[in-house]
């Protein structure tokens, strides 16, 4: 088993994996101490325009810049940002780094774009998610069953992430991977069937402010070239002549191909920040007066967060041998320092892990719950949507597909599925090819038209399946390095899919004026005196000590 | 197949390259479809200066390494990010009251 294997490389060593329970179960209380929290939150609402089920979903207006903004870049970056992206360093050396520092460029400049419309039209229509943002953003019902029907791949990503915690379960506390998937769903149930996305964006907050002091530490290991007699120009002599860093694409590589595979990787995840588990955070933020600050903070610490990946390229050069290069961090810690120190860190990666997973099981939910049924089956049935016993059966479909969720992700990966990030990326790159375009298109653009989005959704995701999933599932060959990259696939759906909105918008009508005023208008703390007079309304309620 | 590896950013051959076929594919455009008000004839000036000032850059920039370029991208984008913040939110946040002060007046 392969956690035999590692405990004779010493990650999971008797004092390493006796810490590694310490620390979790610190890490347990922590969270169920914020399912807690939420679940008061939720269950204390209804005052204030909010439902319990809005506060379940959306955690409406809840939190300050701070804390947001580092649940943000904690979600996006993910168990990858400490195993995937070191991995990548530990592998193929410095040019790593054209995918760890390029990919938040391309990501948290499409946040930028959306996350003040976003903010501010959910806010007016009580949108729950993104897809519901674009089913009311363009009134366009159809449009909002097609986008959450698309992102009912996002399971997949939630799967690959209870594979990835299982795995860490198994090299650092020595638990089989087969229950250590149990143990972690059962983590995911314990606060989010309780406290939804309050617990969900608290421990992600957690989870970033704890990202951001491994990253300084890895950063600082590097540039000291730590466990070598040199600096930085060490570490990159150690390396084999193709890690090096005057080494800048390899033909051989689906990803590095070329300059023009580099370009699209970050084109690729501009229309990221349409994913329903980051969308969803903006609606979070206590108004927009404090949006600017928000992507600021969100988008420095965005960026600095994949520095991790000079953690593998260090591995690389101490020469660290390890099992899969999944591990080389928690090998690195292991080599380098106390056991505490590297069992902090596996439960440290978990949560990484887990925070990621939690904001996707409760976008998954509210497709079912608020997509699906609030705002597209009872509006069909001639009923209301706002009204209070809609509200509390949506909560309670929340709540029950939250649970059914999770179940079936573990079910899913109970055999580690060989090929997982085919699967991930049919979810990620399906979504930024489909809507990732009318979505940014939509939030700043008054003139873009219903027909326009309906078409660059179908045509955007017609495009990834034939570059990418097409030759992936075997119908087609497909061409290199489409085929094998599903980043450039995806760069090449968005651009599609952003050119289709635009050519499409020009020939067609708008939404009614009526409903465009009703989208665009200014908001209330703009049009009362300015930022510093605004009353205090639902779009703006008064500074507190967290802002 | 390490002799697959790029060993530099980029030579001088592979930026002309570049270059050429960029302005090839603009002439050919400009061939079929002309938009109004353009002077091609201006363009057609500068597409030749293009070569001249692709020897003209420096070795340092032609060599330089993944860490270099990617502190360009990494500190470029934060103050891109900061001048969208200070600039770009705020003319449409300008703009947005604008409207809101005319549609009133109206």
């Amino acid at each position: 088993m392969t956690h035999e294997l590692i405990l004779q490389g010493g990650i999971g060593s008797a004092e390493v994996v006796q810490w590694g329970w310490i620390f979790l179960i610190g890490y347990v209380a922590l969270m169920l101490g914020f399912g807690y929290w939420g679940y008061k939150r939720v269950e204390g609402s209804g005052g204030g325009g909010t439902s319990s089920q809005d506060e379940y979903a959306t955690a409406r207006g809840g939190f300050g810049f701070l804390a947001l903004a580092l649940a943000y870049a904690a979600t996006v970056a993910s168990g990858a940002t400490f195993m995937g992206i070191p991995a990548l360093g530990y592998s193929v050396g410095f040019k790593a780094g054209y995918y760890a520092m390029l990919y938040p460029i391309g990501i948290f400049g499409g946040m930028l774009i959306v996350a003040r419309v976003s903010k501010k039209v959910s806010d007016r229509f009580n949108s729950q998610s993104v897809p519901d943002f674009l089913g009311d953003r363009f009134q366009a019902p159809g449009l909002r069953v097609i986008t959450a029907l698309l992102s009912l791949f996002l399971l997949f990503y939630a799967m690959a992430q209870i594979t990835a915690a299982g795995q860490m379960f198994d090299v650092i506390l020595g638990v089989e991977y087969s229950n250590g998937i149990w143990i972690a769903g059962g983590l995911l149930l314990l606060y989010l069937s309780l406290g939804g996305s309050h617990a969900d964006i608290l421990t992600d907050a957690v989870q970033g402010a704890m990202m951001i002091a491994i990253t300084v530490l890895i950063l600082v290991m590097f540039a000291i070239g730590y466990g070598m007699d040199g600096g930085i120009g060490t570490v990159n002599a150690a390396l084999d002549s193709s890690l090096q860093w005057d080494t800048h694409t390899n033909p051989d590589s689906p990803v590095f191909h070329s300059w023009w595979a580099i370009l699209l990787l970050v084109i690729g995840h501009i229309g990221f920040t349409a994913q329903p588990h980051l969308g969803n955070k903006f609606f979070a933020i206590k108004s927009n007066r404090y949006i600017r600050r928000f992507m600021i903070i969100a988008s420095v610490v965005g960026i600095f967060l994949p520095l991790m990946y000079l953690g593998g390229v260090l591995g690389a050069a101490q020469g660290i041998e390890v099992e899969a290069a999944d591990q080389i961090i928690p090998a690195l810690f292991v080599q380098s320092f106390h056991p505490i120190l590297a069992a902090f860190l596996g439960v440290a990666i978990l949560s990484a892990i887990i925070s990621t997973a939690d904001g996707l099981i409760i976008s998954l939910s509210q497709i079912f719950a608020n997509d699906l049924y609030r705002k597209s089956y009872v509006p069909w049935q001639g009923g209301d949507p706002e009204s209070e016993a809609v509200q509390q059966r949506t909560l309670l479909i929340s709540r029950i597909s939250t649970v059914v969720l999770v179940i079936a992700a573990v079910v899913a990966v109970i055999s580690p599925p060989q090929f997982l990030v085919i699967l991930l990326w049919t979810g990620i790159g399906g979504i930024i090819s489909s809507f990732g375009a009318p979505y940014m298109v939509g939030s700043l653009w008054r003139r873009t038209t219903v027909p326009a989005a309906y078409a660059a959704t179908i045509i955007g995701f017609i495009t990834f399946f034939l570059l990418h999933l097409g030759p992936q599932a075997g119908v087609m060959e497909g061409i290199y390095p489409f085929n094998q990259n599903p980043f450039a696939s995806t760069g090449v759906g968005f651009l599609i899919s952003l050119s289709v909105t635009f050519a499409v918008s020009f020939v067609t009508d708008p939404p009614s004026d009526e409903h465009l005023e009703k989208v665009f208008a200014a908001e209330e703390r703009l049009v009362q005196g300015g930022e510093g007079t605004a009353a205090a309304g639902p779009e703006d309620p008064a500074p507190t000590d967290d802002d | 197949m390490d002799n697959l590896h790029e060993p530099s950013f980029g030579s001088r051959e592979d930026i002309e390259t570049v270059w050429n076929g960029c302005t090839t594919a603009f002439m050919r455009f400009s061939a079929v479809w002309r938009f109004p008000r353009v002077n091609y004839d201006v363009f057609s000036q500068y597409i030749f200066v293009g070569p001249k000032i692709i020897n003209k850059i420096p070795d340092t920039i032609l060599n330089v390494n993944v860490l270099q370029i990617l502190t360009i991208t990494s500190v470029g984008f934060v103050l891109f990010a900061v001048m969208w913040v200070t600039k770009i939110e705020e003319y449409l946040e300008e703009r947005e009251r604008q409207q809101h002060e005319s549609e009133t007046r109206t």
